[in-house]
């Protein structure tokens, strides 16, 4: 490190504590700007969670009582229900399918490298994009999804429009969205195990499943807790998604506690309570990741490499 | 790499320029206008639109209108940030139905002063201004005069054989029997989406014909009594018995049983008179959409109430020029203005605006006189309060809880009420 | 391999692919669908007569085109300046022991864990605040904070992985310490400015709710939020909202295309981020 002292520009250093500057121009603008648009928004939030108000107006201080207001009140609830089956039925899905694909795609197939262009392609669309387009395939008047269930079944589904079909939905189409960054880490993680591992346990009369279960899973298991994690959070906070497929409905069926903040802060003007609900979120984040980091301890935590 | 770095800066700054770069503002003063309508598109209110934006800007130099268009259920919310922001519109176009919101959030401004300028001759609207007083203020002013209507498919009720329904003893039979896997007899958008403004505007007119009022004096919802367990009932039978309805409609929104009445799918819906011209607008569609009074409840011989609502135009709080804004307005509600969006099938808010020879020979002005007659023979307005889209939601779930959860309409429509009033204290 | 069995591998294949392009090409098909044949039902698989007349439509008679330069706009500038801000940030936590470095290091990981939606309404206050509400700078400067506590960790580990004896060598013969990370580091850690690249863009061009809550004029709308535009009170035309669906995934698929082999890494830094 002792070399580095001297990149220090000598005009703005301090004599003795030559250690700083470079550093201190390099990392202030970032910091800066991550300070003004995440930190103190943070503290905005709370402030105004201690506010009565009306539309965007601030209007007196009311203490706790949006935080008690909101534990009274059993859409919270209802909507954490939500959020939990939401993220739970998605995980349960998007889990094991990216990973089949994983393995899929790490086996030798005809023209891999496309194909596997093809099965990441959801990676780049919008939570609008997805929302949309499968609006337009789930359409109940000129869907081809409810035409082939018509034909197969006999009735045309109320897909969107019962409670549990478009919770259904919305896990299936929310599925399709996320699995591939999930296929792609695994993927990742797949093609690090060592070809011998696979061929000796062949040779010692291991079958498929057990050299999944022996082999791959025990080097997989890091990057898996990975992938578990970042689709929780990614599914608990997901708002677009949801808003613009069912916008909460049928019956606030599919009303998150993310889409709530949206609905309770822009649909019916409570930005106080919408502001509480929001730290709730956010410090629900923060215990899913301390979780998170524990799991990760005993890697890099900066193995970005 | 120095050179790459200056290229992007370069480019950084091009952009930067780009995106800031405006119109140099002349003489004239810009004056924004905020409106659910499109100057582009296939709607022909879009056309008309244009063209008084266009004729008002040409008519003087002093002032240009710039129109920002809004998607219909995202507009109330901008204008309420943006005008919190201190960005709000200088004119703005306001659903009846949202006033009240507008005046809470304190969006709009009083028009008194300036209507008390008019001449009587241009106080000649449909409307009874009342309609559009808070506290004694006036909010806003009507161009357009809408009512519901019974929409129904010619092509597919000729082809079943069946006439127009006068109640719904006959839609539920008509409906039955247009209904095939390719066709719903009947439909509305009754999802959530939109805040149930969808659902609440198809069952307003039938829970009039079965005697209910929506509040009480204290406004408190009273969508609970008989007849709002009646047209519940209704909805169930047509669902589970006759079958002239599907379940499917919960989760249909306004927009998706429009689009369904122009491909055909669906064959009468309740919907207001302001969106025939638009869907006629489709070459398959064309006159096969037809329009009748919203059918009385059960056996009655007197079709429903006619609701009246209509778009208004007001001056935004963060106004800069009122004394332009309300130039803009005038116009907007002259004659010529009014004209151009009863072509694109727009009643029109004045009384003497039906007095041109347009409403004589055009087959279009047949409608709106028909219309018209079924608004003055059976025309009724109730306000409505500023928390509207509540009781709306609350009623889309109870009708989705009745039609897909084969909840009891009573129950239902109880919880509903319920949950509108304990919110309203 | 057996024949059975790669029999089956082919057709597995095939099913994924199926997955995960059959949506996208149902919605492409649909661009290009004649209107009557777009709301048909038994809905029809293939266009009798093909036409773009629904692009034509989006892109000369809508404010499509204006959403997408905007959308641009806001993602260049954007991505261009977290860029530069974290390849700053990530040298000097990467190669400078300082107090609080840990510190700084947790808090710039913290602020990634904050779910957009829980500051939005102050982000709005904020942005009306210091007059930024509506321009397309204020969205600018909000993604960029959004993208820099990723891009730091994901740089700050090509950072550390440059060997100390090019760095050293590089003194000796003279080079001051600006120059040598200009000259000298920052071009070894392009594939880690190319996997932050393709992170970043695909991060802003995606996002709804920050141009939906920020910008309010038609001429400042991006594109996410601008699709709604084809969903009107006269109905819902899926034709051209397909058309414009299939517009807006253009510039990230062409991005996707050429910056692939990136993606991997900078997802890996994703998962680092949470």
């Amino acid at each position: 490190m002792s070399t580095m002292v001297a990149f220090a520009s000598a005009d703005s250093a301090p004599p003795g504590g030559a250690r700083l500057p470079l550093p201190v121009v390099f990392l202030a603008p970032a910091v800066a700007i991550v300070f003004l648009v995440s930190i103190y928004p943070v503290f905005d939030a709370l402030g105004l969670s201690l506010f009565r108000t009306r539309y965007a107006e601030k209007l007196e201080f009311v203490g706790l009582a949006n935080y008690v207001a909101l534990w009274n009140d059993p859409a919270t609830w209802s909507a954490a229900v939500h959020s939990l089956v939401y993220a739970a039925a998605s995980l349960a899905l998007a889990i094991p399918l990216s990973l089949g694909l994983a393995l899929l795609l790490d086996a030798k197939l005809p023209m891999r490298s496309t194909v596997r262009t093809f099965v990441i392609l959801p990676w780049v669309m919008s939570q609008t994009v997805v929302a949309l387009l499968w609006a337009w395939i789930l359409n109940a008047d000129f869907g081809p999804v409810v035409w082939a269930i018509h034909q197969t079944t006999g009735s045309r589904p109320a897909m969107l429009a019962s409670p549990i079909g478009a919770m259904v939905a919305l896990v299936v189409v929310n599925v399709w969205a996320s699995y591939p960054q999930a296929t792609l880490l695994l993927l990742a993680a797949v093609q690090t195990i060592p070809k011998e591992l696979h061929e000796s346990a062949h040779v010692d009369g291991a079958n498929a499943f057990q050299r999944f279960r022996y082999v791959t899973f025990p080097q997989i298991k890091p990057t898996l807790a990975v992938v578990l994690i970042q689709l929780t959070l990614l599914y608990f906070n997901m708002v677009t998604l949801i808003f613009t497929l069912t916008g909460g409905g049928p019956l606030a069926s599919t009303e998150t506690l993310a889409v709530r903040v949206l609905k309770v802060s822009f649909e019916d003007w409570n930005i106080g309570r919408g502001a509480a609900l929001g730290l709730v979120i956010t410090v629900v984040n923060f215990a899913f990741s301390a979780f998170y980091v524990r799991v990760l301890k005993p890697s890099d935590p900066g193995g970005a490499s | 790499m120095k050179h790459a770095f200056v290229r992007i800066a370069a480019a950084f700054a091009a952009l930067v320029m780009l995106g800031s770069a405006g119109p140099a503002a002349a003489q004239t003063r810009e004056l924004t206008f905020w409106t659910f309508l499109a100057t582009q598109g296939t709607d022909p209110r879009s056309t008309a639109l244009r063209n008084v934006v266009e004729s008002f800007n040409k008519s003087q130099s002093k002032y240009a209108v710039k129109v920002e268009s809004i998607n219909f259920a995202r507009l109330d919310n901008q204008v309420i940030q943006a005008t919190a922001a201190g960005q709000g519109p200088d004119v703005l176009n306001v659903y009846s139905d949202q006033l009240p919101m507008h005046v809470a959030a304190k969006t709009i401004v009083p028009l008194d002063a300036r209507y008390a300028t008019l001449p009587a001759a241009q106080k000649d609207f449909v409307f009874d201004l009342d309609f559009f007083r808070f506290d004694g203020a006036l909010m806003a002013l009507p161009w357009e005069t809408r009512v519901w209507l019974l929409w129904y498919r010619k092509d597919l009720l000729d082809k079943a054989g069946q006439k127009v329904p006068a109640n719904t003893d006959e839609l539920q039979q008509v409906a039955a029997k247009i209904s095939t896997d390719q066709v719903m007899g009947y439909g509305f958008g009754a999802s959530t989406a939109a805040l149930g403004a969808g659902a609440m505007e198809a069952f307003i007119p039938f829970f009039w014909s079965a005697g209910g009022t929506l509040f009480d004096a204290k406004g408190n919802a009273t969508i609970n009594s008989d007849a709002g367990v009646r047209v519940l009932s209704l909805y169930r039978d047509m669902v589970e018995k006759t079958k002239g309805m599907r379940a499917t409609v919960s989760g249909m929104s306004v927009e998706d049983g429009m689009t369904a009445v122009r491909a055909g799918s669906l064959a009468m819906t309740t919907m207001g008179s302001f969106r025939v011209g638009a869907a006629r607008n489709a070459a398959a569609t064309g006159r096969n959409l037809q329009t009748a009074p919203v059918p009385g409840i059960g056996a009655s011989a007197k079709p429903a109430p006619a609701r009246l609502a209509g778009q208004t135009l007001t001056i935004g709080a963060n106004c800069k020029d009122p004394d332009g804004a309300w130039a803009f307005i005038q116009h907007y509600l002259s004659p010529a203005s009014q004209l151009e969006f009863a072509k694109a099938g727009v009643m029109p808010s004045r009384q003497s605006s039906y007095a041109d020879r347009f409403f004589k020979e055009d087959p279009v002005a047949k409608d709106l006189l028909a219309w018209s007659d079924y608004a003055k023979q059976h025309g009724r307005m109730e306000k409505t309060p500023k928390d509207f889209s509540k009781l709306s939601e609350e009623l889309a779930k109870a009708i989705q809880k009745v039609l897909v959860q084969g909840a009891n309409p009573k129950a239902a429509l109880d919880e509903a009420a319920a949950a509108y009033n304990a919110q309203r204290s | 391999m057996t024949p059975g069995r790669n029999a089956a591998m082919i057709g597995l294949t095939l099913a994924a692919c199926v997955f995960a392009a059959g949506p996208l090409v149902w919605g492409l098909l649909t661009s290009i669908k004649p209107a009557t044949q777009v709301v048909a039902y038994p809905p029809q698989l293939l266009p009798t007569s093909p036409s773009l007349e629904h692009y034509a439509t989006v892109w000369q008679q809508s404010n499509f085109p204006v959403y997408f330069r905007n959308s641009l706009i806001v993602t260049a500038v954007s991505v261009a300046t977290s860029l530069a801000l974290a390849v700053h940030a990530a040298y000097a936590l990467a190669r400078f022991d300082f107090r609080g470095k840990s510190a700084l290091m947790f808090a710039i990981l913290a602020t990634s864990m904050i779910p957009g939606i829980a500051i939005l309404v102050p982000l709005y206050n904020l942005s009306v605040k210091t007059g930024l509400y509506n321009s397309l700078a204020g969205m600018v400067i909000v993604y960029t904070a959004w993208n820099v506590p990723l891009l730091v960790w994901l740089l700050k580990g090509f950072f550390e992985k440059v060997p100390r004896e090019l760095e050293e060598a590089a003194q000796i013969d003279g080079c001051g310490p600006f120059r040598l990370f200009y000259l000298i580091v920052l071009p070894i850690a392009r594939p880690g400015l190319l996997a932050g690249a393709i992170m970043a863009m695909m991060a802003v061009w995606n996002d709804f709710l920050i141009g939906y809550t920020l910008a309010v004029s038609d001429q400042k709308r991006l594109v996410p939020y601008g699709l709604y535009a084809f969903i009107s009170n006269i109905g819902i035309d899926w034709g051209q909202l397909m058309a414009a669906t299939v517009l807006a995934l253009i510039p990230v698929i062409f991005a996707f295309l050429i910056m692939q082999k990136w993606l991997v890494q900078g997802l890996m830094a994703g998962a680092v981020k949470g």
